[in-house]
């Protein structure tokens, strides 16, 4: 099997049975009726498209099988949460939003829930920086807080333990590990690349668009966030201003060198010491 | 309802051997029979098998629970044992009881179902429990009693306790200290008062000045962890916010769960069906229905528009203020029957939200002086 993962349809799946896969369906009905036990071993999480409008099917079907619940429009649907927090008792889930007007009443109701957020970010506008910000400090330092908001985790967790992860990889959108298919059956790219035809090859996209921005002349060249980065805020618009986002990689850099220097000065605490 | 788990609130009469002035019950002479019981607790199976439910809790309250034989509850408790174990659920048991009633009789059923622990209210200064005729002086002299008596059996009793004016009074070390080192009992819940029920004097006058009653909360919280007593006592729910913010596994009291008509519904001994005790007998426009009417539990939840008003709340909530708040994590627009008897309204959040967040803040404090000492021993005392 290859170590390449498959974003599709369930009407898709028959295609790809042997291949690790992430199915998205719109109601669970669908999935239970659809999924046998062969196809739980290759499967990396299901996605709703949309919250469904019932959950009980879910509840004691596959436990343990990590769920993605997309708000497609998080300033209207956020509320809806609360009617899908039984699906933790069961199941890992994470509630995906893009980044819009609106998100963080959204980010905030989900991870109040216990869920894990995933941010479809994007290249956002400059009105979106400061509600990004504000949910990085929560991530960071709110006692209240507790669950992983992506890619501000993984991003965090690279730059602490020496991972060279890009962003286009922690946001599922690096063709190299991930192939979108759609409705058609159609083999696209990932993410926000779906969309444009490519004369490169998907292993070495990553690399070839951060060189040729570089090269281009573009703020990348001389950003201290490239290595995880490469390009990542610059697709589509190449000429878009990072200067909001590098204020939220600036954060979560300053917040992994911190918690190196603490960790590195903390004194081993014994097993078992009472709090 | 919770995946794995529900609780039921189980009032299986409503006659009480006590006249408390703040009480919200209803005291009626209804009493459940063993057939009734069989019938509700066949519906209730029948809902968890329906949902995948594994585990039940039933809350034993009343009325006044002990009223009731102690071979009622024998029987009782084999039949919930042989269909529960017949339909491969797990099922647990809690008691709620003034102990005024209790005696020797008692403790096979006690140990044997409950697991040898109760929990009884006890208020400090003592000025609303009385029995019919009689004053708090009394009340406390008969309960002090049997508590030793209970205590005396090796029951291990904890304890619920309102807050008035005069344990405001008197301050949150003298409280804790009678509690504790008088009455033995080191595992007890500060619970806020609420005017549920018919209304009275007495219940026009039992909501407290707030700030007085958030700086006693917080005082208590200090007697508790500041002092000697911390390893030995338990003050709910201090416990288990500080367990919330120290990381470890929390499990908070269930008026600051993201929803409680997923957690809990309450019967009474006429087999109204509601969302706790407190609106079983004192809110008739808010009963989800009989659970003697109809075939189906699930239909009767899944029909009552009183109850989707209880799921509607906390997304209405999110409208307003809440969504803005450190701590919504934690408590979600509170307790909607605390809401609803001071206001009157459902769709608004609880009125000791102050308090609350004044507790949580309190709390996170002190789990953080906790924490940095538990790493450097040789720092400040918290």
């Amino acid at each position: 099997m290859s170590d390449l993962v498959y974003h599709l349809p369930l009407t898709q799946l028959a295609t790809y049975r042997g291949h690790r896969v992430i199915v998205r369906a719109a109601q669970p009905h669908d999935l239970i009726a659809q999924l046998g036990p062969q196809d739980l071993r290759n499967l990396a999480y299901v996605q709703f498209c949309a919250l469904p409008d019932d959950i009980d099917g879910l509840l004691h079907w596959a436990e343990g099988l990590p769920i993605e619940l997309h708000l497609d429009a998080p300033a209207r649907d956020f509320t809806r949460l609360y009617r899908c927090v039984k699906l933790l008792d069961t199941h890992p889930v994470r509630v995906s939003l893009p980044v819009v007007p609106g998100f963080e009443k959204a980010a905030k109701l989900a991870l109040s829930l216990q869920f894990a957020v995933r941010l479809h970010v994007g290249q956002p506008p400059p009105s979106l920086i400061d509600p990004l910000i504000a949910l990085l400090e929560a991530y960071l330092h709110q006692s209240t807080v507790a669950q992983p908001v992506e890619w501000f985790h993984s991003l965090l967790l690279g730059l602490c333990q020496g991972d060279t992860a890009t962003l286009w990889a922690l946001n599922e959108e690096d063709p190299a590990r991930l192939r979108h298919i759609d409705a058609q059956g159609r083999e696209r790219w990932p993410g926000r690349l779906a969309a444009a035809e490519f004369d490169t090859e998907p292993a070495e996209f990553v690399a070839r668009w951060g060189d040729g921005l570089r090269r281009g002349g573009t703020e990348c060249a001389r950003c201290p966030f490239f290595a995880p980065c490469r390009g990542y805020f610059k697709w589509p618009r190449r000429d878009y201003d990072c200067a909001g986002v590098k204020a939220v990689l600036a954060g979560i850099h300053g917040a992994a060198d911190e918690l190196r220097r603490d960790l590195a000065a903390a004194p081993s605490v014994p097993r078992g010491t009472p709090l | 309802m919770k995946g794995r788990h529900i609780s039921l609130v189980l009032l299986p009469t409503s006659r009480c051997n006590a006249a408390c002035d703040y009480c919200f019950e209803d005291r009626t002479h209804d009493q459940l029979s063993q057939e009734g019981l069989q019938v509700i607790i066949g519906k209730l199976l029948d809902h968890m098998d329906g949902h995948s439910i594994e585990e039940l809790t039933i809350h034993w309250q009343g009325g006044e629970a002990l009223l009731l034989p102690p071979d009622w509850y024998r029987r009782a408790f084999a039949f919930i044992e042989d269909a529960a174990a017949a339909r491969g659920k797990r099922v647990a048991h809690g008691l709620q009881t003034n102990l005024l009633a209790y005696g020797p009789t008692w403790d096979p059923i006690i140990f044997e179902m409950f697991g040898g622990t109760v929990s009884t209210s006890v208020d400090y200064p003592n000025r609303h429990r009385k029995v019919p005729g009689r004053g708090p002086e009394h009340y406390d002299a008969l309960f002090a009693r049997k508590l030793e008596m209970a205590r005396a059996a090796g029951i291990d009793v904890k304890a619920i306790a309102v807050p008035n004016q005069a344990t405001l009074a008197i301050g949150a070390a003298r409280f804790c200290g009678h509690l504790v080192e008088v009455l033995g009992i080191t595992d007890f819940q500060i619970n806020t008062p609420f005017p549920g029920g018919a209304p009275n004097a007495v219940k026009r006058d039992l909501c407290l000045d707030l700030a007085e009653l958030t700086r006693f909360h917080c005082e208590l919280a200090d007697v508790w962890l500041g002092g000697e007593s911390a390893d030995r006592v338990r003050i709910g729910p201090f416990d288990q916010l500080l367990d919330y913010f120290l990381h470890r596994e929390a499990r908070l009291p269930c008026i600051w769960g993201p929803n409680c008509a997923d957690e809990l519904i309450c019967v009474d001994a006429r087999g109204t069906v509601s969302q706790c005790d407190c609106w079983v007998t004192s809110y008739p426009e808010q009963h989800f229905g009989n659970i003697f009417d109809g075939d189906s539990l699930s239909d009767l939840l899944r029909g009552s528009r009183a109850r989707e008003r209880f799921l509607e709340r906390p997304a209405r909530l999110m409208q307003g203020e809440c969504l803005e708040c450190e701590y919504l994590a934690l408590c979600h627009g509170g307790c909607p029957v605390r809401t609803y008897s001071l206001r009157g309204r459902l769709f608004e959040k609880d009125p000791y939200c102050e308090l609350y967040a004044a507790l949580f803040q309190h709390i996170a404090g002190w789990a953080a002086r906790l924490s940095a000492r538990a790493v450097r021993p040789d720092g400040p005392r918290p």
